[in-house]
C-alpha cells in the first residue's frame, strides 16, 4: 500500500444528457491526500465536487481513470473501499424509523466493525457527540441538530481511516456549522484523512490543509493556502478562487476564438 | 455479483424492524389480512340477510281482476298470505300499468276465460301478471302471487282430473324431483374455493405493494438510498435483503389472511349462511395447508420481484405507486375471472398467477392433482428466476441503481435495448458488487 491513504489518478466521469449530449462532470482529475490532513475541494455549484466525492465513495463508477482508498481500487474493490471510509453528505440521510442507537449499531454491523466491541463503541460515540439523552428516540422525532450529531457518529462508527464530507455545513445554522468544523478538526487530530467539499471560502480557509480549486470538472489549482497566496499574489481565498476560475474561463474563451 | 449473507441478514433484520414501526405497512400487511376479509364477508352476509329480511317484511299491494267470475277462491288464497294487501280492479287492468311503474301498486293479476275447444277443457282460464322487475317490491309480490296461483292451479288440475276420473300419475306424464347431492361441507368448500384464492392473491399483492415502494422509491425520497449504497455491503447483498424483506411481507400478509379466513369462516360465515337457509360447513382438509402455504410464498416471491423491478425506476413514493399499480391490477383481473368450473389443466398450470389461483381452489376442495401442482410450482419458480434476472440486469445500469434515471421500465427497454443507447452502461469493473 502506498503512503497516501487517498490517491486519485485521471479520474473522469461522463454523463449523457439528451439535450446537452455528453457532460464531463469530472474531467481527468488527480490528487492525493496524506494521513491527518483535511483536503478541501473548493468549487462553485456544479463544478464537480459532489461527483468526485461520489466516485471516491463508489456510489458512482468512473468512466476513466481510477482512485485508491487505503490501497483499495475503487473500480476493483468497491466494497473494501466503502469499508474503510465514512461518507457524509446531504444525500445520505438517516433511516427515520430506527432509533439513534439502532442506527449506530446498524452501521457498525454493516460496515463490519468487530461485533464484540460494537456496543462499547456505540456508547463511546453517544457520549462523545452528546447523543446519550436521546439514544433511544426515533430519528424522525429528533431535531435537525440532533440528527446531524447522529449522522456524524454513524459516519465514523466503524472507525474508518478516511472520511468524506460533502458540503457538511449546507443548511446548518452558524452554531451547528461551527460545531461541525470543530468535529472535523478533531478527526484530523486523530490522524484521519478528510476530504471535504465546500463552496464557502471561510470554511475552506479555516479548516483545510490543502485546497483543490475545482471548476468545470477540472482541478485548476491544488496546494496549501499559503502557497496559493504566493502563486496568485492574493491575500484572500475568495480572490484566489476568482483569479483561477476567471483565468480558466478566459483561457477557454481565448482558445475558442 | 458477490453476496455476503451476513450483510443480507443485517440489512433484512433492520428493514423488518423499520417496517414494523411504519403504520401503513403494519395496516396493509397485518391488520387488513387479519380483519378486513373476515369482516368484509361478515358485513356482506349480514347486509344480504338484512336486505332479504326487509324485502320479505314488505306488504305486497296486489290488484285483482277476475273476468271469469269463478275464481274467488284464488283471491281468498292470495289474501290469506302474510303481508298481502289485495283490492279489486274497477277498470281495465292495463290502467294499473303507470301505477305499477310508479311503485304505487306492486302487481296486477287478471284472470280471463279461454273459449272452450278441443285443446281447452271447459272452465279453462288465463292468469296474466303485470309487474316491474326493476323494483324489489314488485318482484317480491310476483313471487307471492305466483306461489298462490301455482297452488291454486294444482288444486284445479287435481279437481278436474278427479272429475274426469284420471289418476294423478296419468295426467302428470312425468314428475320432477330435485335432490342436491352436495353436502354442507361440499358447498362450504365450493364457496371457499371461489373466495379464498381471490383474497389470497389480493392479500399477497397488497402485502408486497407498500414495502416494495417504500424500500425503493421511498428510500430515494427520504434520501436514505444512497446511505445504504455507501455502506460496506455489496449492492447485491443490499438488494437481496430488500427483495427478501418485500417477499416476506407479502408471504406474511397471505399466510395471515389464510389463517384468518380458515379460523373465521366457520364461526362467522356458517351461522349467517344458516340464516339464509343454507347449511354450510367451511371446513377443509388441513393436509392441504402446506401446499397453499408453499403456493403463497412462491407467489409472494414472484410478486415481490416484479414490484421491486418496476419500483426501482421510481424516485418518489407517488411515482413508485403509479408504476406498480398496473401490475397490481394485472394480477387481480385474471383471478377475478377464473371460474371454479374451469378445469385445472397442465396448460393452465403454466400461466403465472392463474395457476396459483387454481392450485389454491383445487386444494381447498381437496382435489390436488400432483402433476398440475408440480407444474404450477415449477412455473412459478421459473417466473421468479426470470423476474430476478431481469431485475439484476436493470439495476446493473448505474443510473437506474442510484435513482437518477428518469423513466419507467418500458422507456428503459425502448432506450437501452431497442435503440442501443447506453449513456451509463453497467460497470463491469465492479467485480465484487
Amino acid at each position: 500500500m502506498s503512503d497516501y491513504p487517498v490517491m486519485v489518478s485521471e479520474l473522469t466521469k461522463t454523463f449523457y444528457d439528451e439535450s446537452r449530449g455528453e457532460i464531463h462532470a469530472v474531467d481527468g482529475i488527480s490528487f492525493s491526500c496524506t494521513p491527518g490532513e483535511i483536503f478541501g475541494l473548493l468549487g462553485a455549484n456544479g463544478a464537480g465536487k459532489t461527483t468526485t466525492l461520489r466516485l471516491l465513495a463508489t456510489i458512482l463508477s468512473p468512466t476513466r481513470g481510477t482512485a485508491t482508498i487505503m490501497g483499495h481500487d475503487i473500480r476493483q474493490e468497491p466494497q473494501a473501499v466503502r469499508g474503510c471510509l465514512g461518507f457524509y453528505s446531504a444525500s445520505t440521510a438517516l433511516y427515520p424509523r430506527l432509533t439513534a442507537r439502532e442506527t449506530l449499531e446498524f452501521f457498525g454491523k454493516i460496515n463490519h466493525y468487530p461485533t464484540a466491541q460494537l456496543s462499547e463503541r456505540v456508547d463511546y460515540l453517544s457520549k462523545r457527540f452528546g447523543i446519550e439523552a436521546y439514544a433511544n428516540g426515533r430519528i424522525d422525532k429528533l431535531s435537525s441538530g440532533m440528527k446531524q450529531r447522529v449522522s456524524i457518529a454513524r459516519t465514523v462508527v466503524h472507525d474508518p481511516p478516511v472520511l468524506i464530507f460533502d458540503e457538511p455545513t449546507v443548511g446548518l445554522d452558524v452554531l451547528s456549522a461551527l460545531e461541525m468544523q470543530k468535529v472535523l478538526s478533531e478527526f484530523r487530530d486523530e490522524g484521519k484523512t478528510i476530504i471535504f467539499s465546500t463552496h464557502i471560502m471561510s470554511e475552506a480557509e479555516r479548516l483545510c490543509d490543502r485546497i483543490a480549486i475545482i471548476h468545470n470538472g477540472k482541478i485548476l489549482a491544488c496546494d496549501s493556502l499559503d502557497n496559493l497566496r504566493v502563486e496568485t499574489g492574493c491575500r484572500y481565498l475568495e480572490d484566489i478562487f476568482v483569479k483561477f476560475v476567471r483565468g480558466n474561463t478566459e483561457t477557454v474563451q481565448d482558445t475558442g476564438r | 455479483m458477490s453476496r455476503d449473507w451476513r450483510d443480507v441478514a443485517v440489512f433484512y433484520r433492520y428493514e423488518l424492524l423499520a417496517a414494523l414501526r411504519e403504520r401503513s405497512i403494519v395496516i396493509n400487511t397485518i391488520l387488513i389480512p387479519v380483519f378486513m376479509y373476515p369482516l368484509l364477508l361478515w358485513a356482506m352476509f349480514t347486509t344480504i340477510t338484512y336486505v332479504v329480511g326487509q324485502t320479505e317484511g314488505l306488504t305486497s299491494r296486489i290488484v285483482f281482476q277476475d273476468q271469469t267470475g269463478q275464481h274467488q277462491a284464488l283471491r281468498t288464497l292470495i289474501a290469506k298470505q302474510e303481508n298481502a294487501e289485495i283490492r279489486d280492479a274497477r277498470t281495465a287492468i292495463e290502467e294499473e300499468t303507470p301505477r305499477i311503474r310508479a311503485g304505487d301498486v306492486d302487481i296486477a293479476l287478471r284472470l280471463s276465460p279461454v273459449p272452450p275447444g278441443p285443446q281447452s277443457p271447459p272452465g279453462n282460464f288465463t292468469a296474466e301478471l303485470l309487474f316491474d322487475t326493476s323494483k324489489d317490491r314488485s318482484v317480491q309480490a310476483r313471487e307471492r302471487v305466483e306461489e298462490a296461483v301455482n297452488a291454486y292451479r294444482l288444486q284445479w288440475l287435481e279437481r278436474e282430473a278427479a272429475r274426469l276420473r284420471v289418476s294423478g300419475p296419468e295426467w302428470q306424464t312425468f314428475m320432477v324431483q330435485r335432490k342436491n347431492l352436495a353436502t354442507g361441507r361440499d358447498m362450504g368448500r365450493f364457496l371457499l374455493s371461489t373466495m379464498l384464492p381471490l383474497f389470497l392473491v389480493i392479500m399477497v399483492a397488497v402485502g408486497c405493494f407498500y414495502p416494495a415502494v417504500d424500500t425503493t422509491a421511498g428510500e430515494r425520497e427520504r434520501s436514505t438510498w444512497e446511505t445504504s449504497m455507501s455502506t460496506a455491503a455489496s449492492r447485491s447483498s443490499i438488494l437481496t435483503a430488500k427483495y427478501l424483506y418485500v417477499a416476506t411481507m407479502g408471504s406474511v400478509a397471505g399466510l395471515i389472511n389464510l389463517a384468518a379466513m380458515v379460523l373465521s369462516a366457520r364461526p362467522v360465515l356458517a351461522p349467517l349462511a344458516r340464516q339464509m337457509g343454507e347449511q354450510l360447513d367451511f371446513q377443509f382438509p388441513i393436509t392441504v395447508l402446506p401446499v397453499i402455504a408453499v403456493g403463497t410464498i412462491l407467489l409472494a416471491l414472484f410478486v415481490a420481484a416484479v414490484m421491486m423491478l418496476l419500483a426501482s425506476f421510481a424516485r418518489t413514493f407517488r411515482e413508485g405507486q403509479s408504476m406498480i399499480t398496473p401490475f397490481y391490477m394485472a394480477i387481480i383481473v385474471p383471478v377475478v375471472f377464473v371460474r371454479p368450473e374451469q378445469a385445472f389443466t397442465p396448460a393452465i398450470a403454466l400461466i403465472p398467477i392463474v395457476n396459483v389461483t387454481k392450485l389454491f381452489a383445487s386444494s381447498v376442495v381437496g382435489q390436488i392433482d400432483w402433476v398440475t401442482a408440480s407444474i404450477t410450482l415449477a412455473s412459478e419458480m421459473v417466473c421468479i428466476f426470470l423476474a430476478l434476472r431481469l431485475a439484476t440486469f436493470v439495476v446493473s445500469f448505474e443510473d437506474v441503481l442510484i435513482g437518477s434515471y428518469s423513466g419507467n421500465l418500458g422507456r428503459f427497454f425502448k432506450e437501452r435495448l431497442l435503440k442501443r443507447k447506453s449513456p451509463s452502461a453497467p460497470a463491469p469493473e465492479k467485480k465484487d458488487e
